[in-house]
């Protein structure tokens, strides 16, 4: 489905095995996982990444201070990003699209949606 | 004219003087008559907070009672999150042992079980996917955290400025200070700004559907 390293961002260890178990399923298995957005800059660094998962409300640095620090990037300008998280509203997945994010899944996910929507995103 | 004919408002800077005497007592004299009209108003607002002293100091200590048990209740919460998590873990890995164990019960087995078998596993894994509630459960608590929290910070605070109207309290005056700093409109404006940060939702229940999320990608 994806040749290059998929990189997923989330600070919860259960959801990071489920992400890793579900796009394990979905045939994605060169992962690379980070447990927040500054930990994902420094893991984005050695390696050439696909696309990037990631999580919203998170420690450190949190999903939309990753992906405005990600799009500020010439070098990942243009590397897909899907948000997972569980904020659902309206204005957040506004200001989700604003930020350049290219899809955009409210936990508790299925396999079947999370499969959806990174095939849209890298289709 | 002659000088003793003259009454003594045409008796230039003197009857300047004499009409700024005679403004000066009728302004006394309203002054007085408001401080009759006011006096039974202070007299009874003395009283009440004579009368409220007590109610207040029992308040205060019953708020530093409760307020010693917020750090405790956010270590629990704490906790809770920690051993939730592991229990977790411990089911997911249970999980995929039997996954694992099926998986070699697979090449054992003919076309029908084998179906029986991969259909026990896709149940498995739907399982497993369920245990995103311990995350979703993990971020609400952190989140009834962060409010016990910021309770825990504003009435640490307001304690703060009552021990210091203790301290210069000669009278009401120290008192009226301290409160009114305490409740100016720029410092309330902030306390209640940072507080409604701090405790604003961050998992509401008003979500959005997935199809409406599309939707807006799309638009």
């Amino acid at each position: 489905m994806i040749d290059k390293t998929v990189l997923y961002v989330d600070d919860s260890p259960t959801m990071r095995r489920i992400i890793q178990n579900a796009l394990n399923r979905i045939g994605i298995t060169n992962t690379v996982e980070a447990e927040n957005g500054k930990d994902a800059l420094e893991k984005l660094a050695g390696i050439d990444p696909g696309m990037i998962i990631t999580d919203w409300n998170m420690p450190e640095m949190n999903g939309e201070e990753f992906v405005r620090t990600v799009r500020e990037n010439e070098q990942y300008k243009k590397v897909p990003i899907l948000m997972v998280t569980t904020r659902g509203m309206k204005d957040d997945v506004m200001t989700a699209i604003k930020l350049g994010v290219n899809g955009y899944v409210v936990k508790p996910f299925t396999v079947d949606v999370l499969k959806a929507k990174i095939s849209d995103i890298i289709s | 004219m002659p000088e003793l004919f003259k009454t003594p408002f045409e008796k230039s800077s003197e009857g300047d003087e004499f009409g700024n005497m005679v403004s000066t007592i009728s302004q006394i004299r309203e002054f007085f008559k408001m401080g009759d009209e006011i006096t039974p108003f202070l007299t009874e607002l003395f009283a009440f907070l004579k009368d409220l002293m007590p109610l207040m100091t029992e308040v205060n200590q019953s708020l530093h009672l409760s307020t010693d048990k917020l750090p405790a209740a956010s270590t629990s919460i704490s906790k809770a999150t920690t051993t939730t998590e592991a229990a977790t873990f411990q089911v997911m890995d249970k999980l995929e042992d039997i996954t694992g164990k099926l998986t070699r019960l697979m090449d054992k087995q003919g076309d029908q079980e084998m179906d029986l078998i991969q259909s026990i596993q896709d149940d498995i894994m739907e399982t497993m996917d369920t245990l995103q509630f311990q995350d979703i459960a993990a971020q609400q608590l952190e989140h009834a955290n962060r409010i016990l929290e910021a309770i825990f910070n504003r009435f640490s605070s307001l304690f703060e400025s009552l021990d210091r109207v203790r301290m210069t309290s000669k009278f009401g005056q120290a008192i009226l200070e301290a409160l009114r700093e305490e409740t100016a409109e720029e410092n309330f404006e902030k306390h209640s700004a940072d507080f409604h940060e701090v405790t604003k939702d961050i998992i509401r229940n008003d979500n959005v559907s997935q199809d409406d999320i599309d939707q807006l990608f799309n638009s």
